[in-house]
């Protein structure tokens, strides 16, 4: 290894360059001056001295030690001779440096996070709340209730028998389903303010659940679905669905950041949103199957989840003829699953 | 001050170039994302010192490339300590409201240390011509400049969080009078006085460059920049008005004509139009005006900088760079990284009455923690480098 490569040397304590030759050999770098520069040469170890990564553009600047460092005068020149120092490049910068490389990446970076996606990030978000103190919950809970029932929800006019037998009915259920114990649960009536909310049953992060006076008038010959319903609601309740929901969020939140750094917040949320939103499709799968266990039972056909979403169909239908559904987006972005999904889940459940 | 040098020796004049390309930075992007996937975040500083070093030897002054100089493995135990106080501070505020703002104290206290480390951090590592970068501004004055913003906007929302969450006598809690009026005037002095305290943080940034013997100093008028800011004002209420004329118009014509597939493609182009006017436009309009203002009044008797971002331009550039990100679902992210630097650096120009072979440093070089600077990337702060 004969060949010397001119380079620009400087000594890091003056800001004039100085040019200079390096040679290798064997385990050790020689700098010496070009005839005119007046510094001694000197010698460095091959071994520790990291060499600058090759890019297409950018400048190839070597550090010494002692703050020293030399910078390339021809770019190309200084990569033929680096190369044939006979030291291997890292996987990393080959894979950047080739489009073929940089597809496999690709491939594999969609893999990983689908994979994190759909296994890693629920896994973690399970542990995550199983360590935060049910407390929490009920603290959120509380607040939330509050607040809605400012905004959206009104005291419940239905007569306090009914409501005492629904409740007695649904802990029935509940206890039938989990005689070993189960989470503990609240359950609160209440009229819809805004006709849009209409027929609805809501899980609060603590185990309040809230249901609306025009889900238990939707089906008035039918109790049984709205047991259904809140089987339901206490799948939610059971699987922490409302803090899980709030951890996952965060640490998708998070890994957005990390991805796509100060680019603008709004590009940033929309990741977040579609996530969540799958997230929540999830978690309204495994509710319907608690709903469907909590049913069986207490002895109640899954049937009556049927009926109870052809109602809501029914109920749509009304709500559409009066214009007050403004509900364009569509079920692409739902944060339910399509009723026909569920519908053909529930019928399943009740042939079984 | 020293007055200028004999106005009749002309400055030299070195032009800033980024030879960056955006092909190249996706390719470092997607390996960096993978192996951040892959260790679970471990990999941050790898990837981080990797994409500075791309952009630093991109980054040419008077010939010469910047290097980056910090070591990964260093940077590491940085990001585990930033790591630790991000998930206190976060689940901490989500306790309860004295938990908030305790985090909210906290989070007052540290902030001007961690800035201000992140600037010795990063400067200390980057190198011209073999000379080492500094930064020469002390604890004292970075708590000077950021302590009164920061106590503005989070302290009054925090002790009224805090006030909120104590029932009274069994009723449910509801905000007093004071706190409301202390939220709302803290809001009002942080609001008045947001371009004093940016022309004061900005100020400590830009008096405390330094390289060799040279400390640069900003010469910035405070009277400019308020300008700049209710320019602002203006832009952002003229086209928030047009939004709203363009919206009406828009749900008067559609309740007339009915949904058709035009009718969404329209839609598709209002929704486009809207995050312009909202967003990108007033956002262009500051980062062009105040990069102008700052650049172009840092310097000192020997050298100094002269910024000429246009603003016409780099508008379109941001259209396309977020037209072409939400059409991309995000792959065009690393070219507008790029084409937005480049059109940042290349306006800046530097001014030198001295040769460039003739700084020099001495010996001696200070090697401060990489905490400050992994924890302002993980809190989102932009230190501008």
């Amino acid at each position: 290894m004969s060949s010397a490569l001119e380079v620009r040397f400087f000594d890091g304590r003056s800001s004039r360059p100085q040019a200079a030759r390096l040679h290798a050999r064997g385990e050790v770098l020689t700098i010496a001056p070009a005839s005119g520069e007046a510094f001694a040469p000197f010698s460095v170890p091959l071994a520790p001295l990291r060499w600058p990564e090759r890019t297409r553009h950018g400048g190839r600047l070597l550090q010494l030690p002692q703050g020293a460092s030399v910078q390339a005068l021809d770019v190309a020149a200084w990569d033929a001779w680096v190369a044939q120092l006979g030291r291997g490049e890292s996987w990393v910068v080959r894979a950047q440096q080739n489009w073929r490389g940089v597809a496999l990446v690709l491939v594999l970076l969609l893999a990983a996070t689908a994979a994190l996606y759909q296994w890693g990030l629920p896994w973690i978000a399970r542990g995550v709340t199983a360590a935060v103190p049910a407390r929490v919950d009920a603290m959120i809970g509380a607040e939330v209730l509050e607040s809605i029932d400012q905004s959206m929800l009104a005291p419940s006019t239905l007569s306090a028998e009914q409501q005492e037998r629904l409740r007695g009915a649904f802990a029935r259920m509940v206890q039938a389903a989990h005689p070993e114990g189960a989470p503990g649960w609240r359950l609160e009536f209440r009229r819809a303010r805004d006709k849009r909310l209409g027929p609805n049953a809501l899980a609060l992060p603590g185990g309040t659940i809230v249901l609306t006076d025009e889900l238990v008038e939707l089906l008035p010959d039918d109790p049984d679905a709205v047991l259904g319903v809140l089987g339901h609601e206490f799948g939610h309740v059971r699987l922490r669905h409302a803090m899980r929901q709030l951890v996952q969020a965060s640490a998708v939140g998070f890994a957005v950041s990390v991805a796509f750094g100060d680019f603008g917040t709004l590009i940033g949320s929309a990741p977040v949103l579609l996530a969540t939103l799958g997230y929540s499709r999830d978690a309204e799968r495994e509710a319907d199957a608690e709903s469907v266990r909590l049913m069986r039972a207490a002895g109640i056909s899954p049937r009556v989840m049927v009926l109870f979403f052809e109602a809501i169909e029914r109920w749509r239908a009304v709500q559409k003829r009066a214009g007050l559904d403004d509900d364009a987006i569509g079920l692409a972005f739902s944060s339910h699953p399509a009723d026909a999904e569920r519908i053909a889940f529930f019928r399943e459940a009740a042939a079984e | 001050m020293v007055t200028e040098a004999s106005a009749d020796t002309a400055p030299e004049r070195h032009p800033i170039e980024f030879t960056a390309s955006g092909s190249e930075y996706f390719r470092i992007w997607i390996v960096n994302l993978l192996l951040i996937v892959l260790t679970l975040g471990i990999y941050l500083p790898w990837a981080k010192v990797r994409k500075l070093k791309y952009f630093y030897s991109n980054t040419w002054v008077g010939g010469d490339a910047l290097d980056f100089h910090g070591e990964p493995a260093k940077m590491l135990r940085g990001t585990l300590i930033a790591a630790a106080f991000l998930v206190v501070y976060s689940v901490g505020s989500n306790f309860s409201g004295w938990a908030a703002l305790l985090a909210a104290l906290a989070f007052v206290a540290l902030w001007p240390a961690l800035f201000r480390a992140a600037m010795r951090f990063r400067l200390a590592n980057t190198s011209w011509r073999g000379l080492r970068f500094h930064f020469a501004g002390d604890t004292a004055g970075a708590y000077a400049c950021m302590l009164p913003p920061l106590a503005l906007a989070l302290l009054p929302v925090a002790l009224a969080g805090a006030m909120a969450g104590v029932p009274v006598d069994g009723k449910p809690p509801a905000l007093s009078a004071v706190a409301t009026g202390m939220v709302g005037l803290g809001m009002l002095a942080f609001v008045a006085g947001l371009p004093y305290f940016l022309w004061r943080v900005r100020r400590y940034q830009h008096d405390n460059y330094a390289i060799g013997p040279l400390q640069t100093q900003l010469r910035a008028d405070l009277g400019v920049l308020y300008g700049i800011f209710i320019k602002l004002i203006g832009i952002s209420f003229a086209a928030f008005a047009l939004m709203l004329l363009a919206t009406g118009l828009f749900a008067f014509t559609g309740r007339k004509t009915g949904v058709g597939a035009s009718f969404v493609i329209v839609a598709a182009l209002m929704g486009f139009g809207a995050i312009l006017l909202v967003n990108i436009l007033p956002k262009s309009y500051l980062q062009v005006r105040l990069q102008n203002l700052l650049w172009s009044t840092t310097g000192n008797e020997l050298m100094r900088f002269d910024s000429r971002l246009k603003f016409g331009s780099y508008l379109a550039l941001q259209c396309r760079n977020y037209l072409l990100i939400f059409l991309t679902l995000g792959l065009y992210w690393p070219f507008a990284v790029v084409n937005t630097r480049r059109a940042q650096i290349e306006a800046i120009e530097l001014q030198t009455r001295i040769g460039l072979d003739q700084l020099s440093q001495a010996a001696g070089r200070e090697d401060p923690g990489a905490t400050g600077d992994m924890a302002a990337d993980l809190f989102g702060l932009d230190i501008g480098l």
